[in-house]
């Protein structure tokens, strides 16, 4: 039985038992002030104070990371089970206005969450959510690298490279030096809010979120590489991250007018902001002299510490008694000015350009603009015009890196140096739906929106896309509702210049103006022209009061007819039935099926000739196919026995479905080409669970879940690591589970 | 063909000041249009009286009745303490936002009552229903963009999610909110119970999907200033809040993840691992069509045991190019340091 150590958890308790004992005093202080100010308001009576508990235990018949990949339950055996509540609520009949609530979840597992919330109705609210978030990804991974310290990993001692080689086959006693790596990491979060009404039309709100984010995450770490043939392994970087977020609003509200203005403040560090690896590798040629193992290492740089202030305001006025206008308006600053790291952690590299500065100076300004504007233009016709700005313009300072892509090789010469991008851009956006309620409650809409956009040094400078929409809603019917919605899309692209982040990022001369990286008949799909068309519709039924039916689909069609490379066509198709059968009071069955199809389809060049002044089009083709099955079906009974010299008893059965395939057809008219296993993954989970009440204040709860996933992964099943010549992988599977998991609770009241 | 054709005169025709031009008409129209007309077809309400308190009201509304309503007053509408609340003194509690219901009281002679004015089904239109809760709740802070927000535009009445009658509201808590969303937002529901999602809860009762965030730690359901309601600005500012390691601004930045999160990923859920929308090395090739490897044709021939190539095994392209999200490195022009 795992039960919490974390001294963290520990720190937050006791911060959580500092709230309770310091905010309910100040308030119950209040309520006598209140009683002494309100002499002619009704006496106070006792208040309600409610706690509960539940206690119990699960018991897992098997380790899985990923069944328990969020909640904790990841190891065989039994875990304590703990939740509770106490919470005070005011007499109806009484002046108190005092509310708290002091809640725990899941107090035995890694998922744990404590809550306390205190609300003194109408002057002011307090709470404190402290979360625990684990994202268990995998524990059977394998790796030849020892963690000495979080951010160097050396090889095991007695690793050994055959001599001339210079990849993995050379890697003499791999078996012998592999050790267990679990790839993980965990939030801790804790948020604290405080709300407080100044006066009749003044308040203030305060939040302050403080998380931490520890564990590793994969990473490929690279030691130098010749042409695009690389040298590297994958590895567990540390994560060790702390985010803060500070957010102040005054505002003041009347039911004519209302603003606010406030700052958000977040704050990002990152303890580990350099990650060094030994080289396993043997020299090979092409990289300097020296570099190989022992003596040579790989570096790269985490995430760097960052802030982003922002200042926020907003307003909103009614114009009229059917006419309100609003505006958002927010200015920001993000800022990073981390240390530049050398160009290589190998001093055996000839470098000879110093750094053209000492750190990142890297700064970027956003502006966001929100104007709304809604008016009820007739007791049936309202009307939504909205504008919408938002700017990122990026002042990070350019400059030339002759940079080294690997730790592996000299520095270029300068000018084969390349110029940072920092990237800006600038998007409008206008809209306008009118709504018209040609009956009680059924509505037309229609709408229009425009929107444009500019970005700096990409391949697409200026583009606009334009959008009209309908819509009808039929609801209000004693059996039943319709709605559906279409909307169609052009997105125009002025000029497309697929070489223009090459030329920018070089400096003037270096390369020719018609010089290309990428092939110039290739199209981004974000950049690129688009049509896209979109249709909703969902359609409720209730024939009687004990069955309801409902059918909700929706298609959406991206067709890229311009992009002769890359995306050409992308489809969505999603059909969802639902179903609630309610034969008696105390009897439910209800379930779903939902189906959805993506599918994508994309063109590729393997190889063009720079020099030719035509470029060869298309010789493959990645057609994507995925199908998604979902079903759930719930069965319950509540009350049984209920009168008959029981005090009733629960039952319910949960079954849950769902299956997703995944196919990539990859065809060429000049390669042969040979088909990609099914990627897939399938999930079936039945649980039977039944809670009997021992009396009015208790009960007992017993679960049992079968759970069963099932994926294949072309990418990791049956790879080891030392499957790839030049990347030294971890091995671990794809995601496979076949468990069953009972639980017993007895949850008290009193 | 005649609809493509419309489409493209349409686009040609309209560009950003006629997208203004618009915007400003409709705007000086409805400011403009005389308030006495509007007032004009204002529906005359009718006298009513009020009964004689709450105390009635649950003489029939009470604990195992077909409509109980006793748990109000666990709420915070139930406060009898606070003046604002529809049972603060001086208010007429469940009339408060019922309407006066003297008449509902009486029986009428053939035993039947006539509904109070204001019931929250479909008796009465959404924005019927609503007025009441924005009598009162209009200037929260979080009521700001309700209007001409999504929920508002699509007729969404506020009891459409929300419990008024239970002492804990589901949708208030982050353990069953998500159950109420997923009621009309059915392919999120099916997203979420894919292998790579956010932790919310899923439709389902198996202990691998707990919720340990809410809808609403992205989204705000009455209106926000960012597209799909959500809370902060743009897509990458809410991202930011949780994943504030990605946000740099970086040395070397890759440009469509600073632009938008969700030009690659897919936040609800995916079939790909960390949410991305498509399967490398397919995806980044859906930008990257260079000479070699970007370029290259990655079919089943370089799967084992076949062939064993780099872009399909392991963590496939991010196997080097593992800063994609943007590089601090003065050698990471290409996101691998």
């Amino acid at each position: 039985m795992k039960l919490s150590s974390k001294p963290r958890f520990t720190w937050a308790l006791s911060g959580l038992a500092l709230a309770f004992l310091t905010v309910p005093t100040g308030s119950w202080a209040q309520e006598e002030d209140s009683d002494d100010n309100q002499a002619d308001k009704k006496k106070d009576e006792p208040s309600t104070i409610v706690s509960e508990v539940n206690v119990g235990a699960y018991y897992s018949g098997e380790d899985s990371d990923r069944f328990g990949k969020f909640s904790g339950l990841t190891d065989e055996g039994a875990e304590l089970q703990l939740d509770f509540r106490v919470e005070k609520r005011p007499d109806a009949a009484s002046s108190d206005t005092v509310r708290w609530r002091l809640q725990g979840w899941r107090l035995g597992l890694d998922s744990r969450r404590l809550e306390f919330a205190y609300n003194d109705q109408g002057k002011q609210k307090f709470r404190v959510d402290y979360r625990e978030i684990p994202n268990n990804r995998f524990s059977d991974g394998q790796t030849p690298y020892r963690a000495e310290e979080p951010g160097l990993w050396q090889l095991a001692p007695g690793w050994e490279v055959s001599p001339g080689s210079s990849n993995i086959l050379g890697f003499t006693n791999l078996q012998d030096s592999l050790i267990d790596l679990k790839v993980d990491t965990e939030r801790q979060r804790l948020d604290l809010s405080y709300h407080r009404k100044l006066s009749a039309a003044w308040r203030l709100n305060v939040d302050w979120k403080h998380e931490t984010k520890e564990g590793t995450r994969t990473v490929g770490g690279i030691f130098g590489f010749t042409i695009a043939n690389a040298r590297g392994a994958i590895l567990a970087a540390p994560v060790d991250w702390t985010t803060d977020i500070v957010e102040a609003m005054i505002e003041y509200a009347t039911p004519r007018l209302q603003f606010g203005i406030g700052a958000y403040a977040s704050f990002f560090s990152n303890d580990e902001e350099t990650f060094t690896f030994q080289n396993a590798y043997g020299f090979r040629n092409g990289w300097a002299p020296g570099v190989e193992f022992p003596d040579s290492f790989g570096r790269m740089a985490l995430e760097p510490d960052n802030s982003y202030l922002q200042l926020k305001m907003y307003g909103g006025v009614n114009v009229t008694r059917s006419t309100r206008l609003t505006a958002d308006f927010s200015v920001g600053k993000m800022d990073q000015n981390e240390d530049l790291l050398p160009y290589s952690v190998n001093p055996e590299l000839n470098v000879h350009t110093p750094l053209p500065r000492n750190s990142v100076d890297a700064e970027v300004n956003t502006t966001m603009l929100n104007l709304r504007l809604t008016s009820r233009l007739a007791r049936r016709l309202g009307l939504a015009v909205n504008y919408h700005y938002d700017d990122r313009d990026n002042d990070t300072p350019r400059d030339v890196f002759p940079f080294i892509g690997g730790d592996a090789q000299d520095q270029p010469r300068f000018e084969l140096g390349r110029i940072n991008l920092p990237y800006s851009y600038t998007k409008h956006r206008a809209d306008a739906t009118a709504t018209y309620r040609f009956a009680r409650a059924a509505r037309f809409k229609a709408g229009v929106e425009y929107s444009d956009y500019s970005r700096d040094f990409q391949e697409v400078s200026d583009s606009d896309e334009f959008t009209w929409l309908a819509g009808i809603a039929l609801r209000g019917w004693t059996h039943g509702s319709l709605t559906a919605d279409v909307r169609q899309s052009r997105r125009d692209v002025k000029e497309y210049n697929g070489n223009a982040p090459l030329i920018a990022s070089h400096l003037p001369g270096a390369i020719d103006d018609d010089e290309h990286v990428n092939n110039p008949l290739l199209r981004k799909y974000f950049l690129a022209d688009r049509d896209r068309d979109e249709l909703r519709f969902r359609a409720d039924l209730v024939p009687s009061p004990e069955i309801n039916l409902g059918l909700a689909g929706s298609y959406a069609e991206d067709d890229y007819s311009e992009s002769e490379l890359g995306l050409t066509r992308a489809e969505v198709i999603s059909v969802t039935v639902d179903a609630g059968w309610y034969p008696q009071e105390r009897v439910s069955l209800t379930g779903f099926y939902t189906r959805e199809e993506y599918d994508a389809s994309q063109a590729g060049n393997s190889f063009f000739n720079p020099a030719s002044p035509s470029f060869a089009g298309h010789d493959w083709f990645a057609d994507a196919e995925d199908r998604v099955d979902t079903w759930n079906v719930a069965l319950t009974f509540s009350d049984i026995g209920a009168g008959r010299g029981w005090n009733g008893i629960d039952l319910g059965f949960d079954y849950t479905y769902s299956d997703t395939r995944s196919d990539i057809a990859v065809t060429s008219p000049t390669t042969v080409t040979a088909p990609l296993p099914t990627l897939k993954a399938e999930l079936t989970s039945f649980t039977v669970w039944g809670r009997a009440r021992l009396s009015s204040n208790s009960s007992i709860r017993l679960a049992a879940e079968s759970a069963e996933l099932t994926s294949r992964d072309w990418a990791l099943d049956g790879v080891q690591p030392d499957t790839l010549a030049n990347v030294l992988l971890l091995g671990q599977s794809s995601a496979n589970y076949d468990l069953w998991l009972i639980s017993a609770s007895w949850r008290y009241q009193f | 063909m005649t609809s493509h054709r419309v489409r493209d005169t349409m686009t040609t025709k309209f560009n950003f000041w006629n997208a203004h031009t618009l915007a400003l008409l409709a705007c000086a129209f409805s400011l403009l249009l005389p308030a006495t007309v509007l007032a004009a077809e204002e529906e005359k309400s009718e006298e009513l009286e009020y009964s004689r308190g709450s105390r009635m009201c649950m003489a029939c509304h009470k604990e195992g009745s077909d409509r109980p309503a006793h748990e109000i007053y666990m709420t915070t509408m139930g406060i009898a303490g606070d003046p604002d609340s529809p049972f603060g003194e001086g208010n007429h509690g469940c009339e408060s936002c019922h309407g006066p219901s003297a008449r509902h009281i009486r029986r009428q002679p053939d035993g039947s009552r006539l509904p109070p004015p204001i019931v929250f089904d479909q008796r009465n239109t959404a924005e019927e229903q609503n007025a009441v809760c924005l009598d009162c709740h209009q200037t929260d802070s979080h009521m700001f963009h309700w209007q001409g927000s999504t929920h508002d535009l699509e007729a969404s009445a506020c009891v459409d999610c929300h419990e008024l009658r239970v002492a804990d509201d589901p949708v208030l808590a982050i353990e069953t909110q998500p159950q109420v969303c997923y009621e009309c937002h059915q392919e999120q529901r099916a997203q979420f119970l894919r292998q790579s999602r956010h932790p919310v809860q899923g439709a389902t009762a198996s202990l691998s999907h707990v919720g340990l965030m809410g809808c609403t730690d992205c989204h705000q359901p009455h209106g926000g200033p960012g597209p799909a309601n959500l809370i902060r600005n743009t897509v990458n500012e809410q991202c930011y809040d949780c994943h504030a390691e990605k946000r740099g601004p970086f040395l070397w930045e890759h440009a469509p993840v600073q632009e938008d999160c969700s030009n690659c990923h897919s936040p609800h859920g995916s079939n790909y691992e960390n949410l991305l929308v498509a399967r490398q090395p397919y995806l980044c090739q859906q930008c990257h069509i260079a000479n070699f490897h970007p370029g290259g044709i990655y079919s089943g021939f370089g799967l084992p045991p076949e062939g064993q190539d780099s872009r399909l095994l392991g963590k496939q392209c991010m196997n080097c190019h593992t800063q994609v999200h943007g590089s601090n490195h003065p050698g990471g022009l290409r996101q691998t340091r």
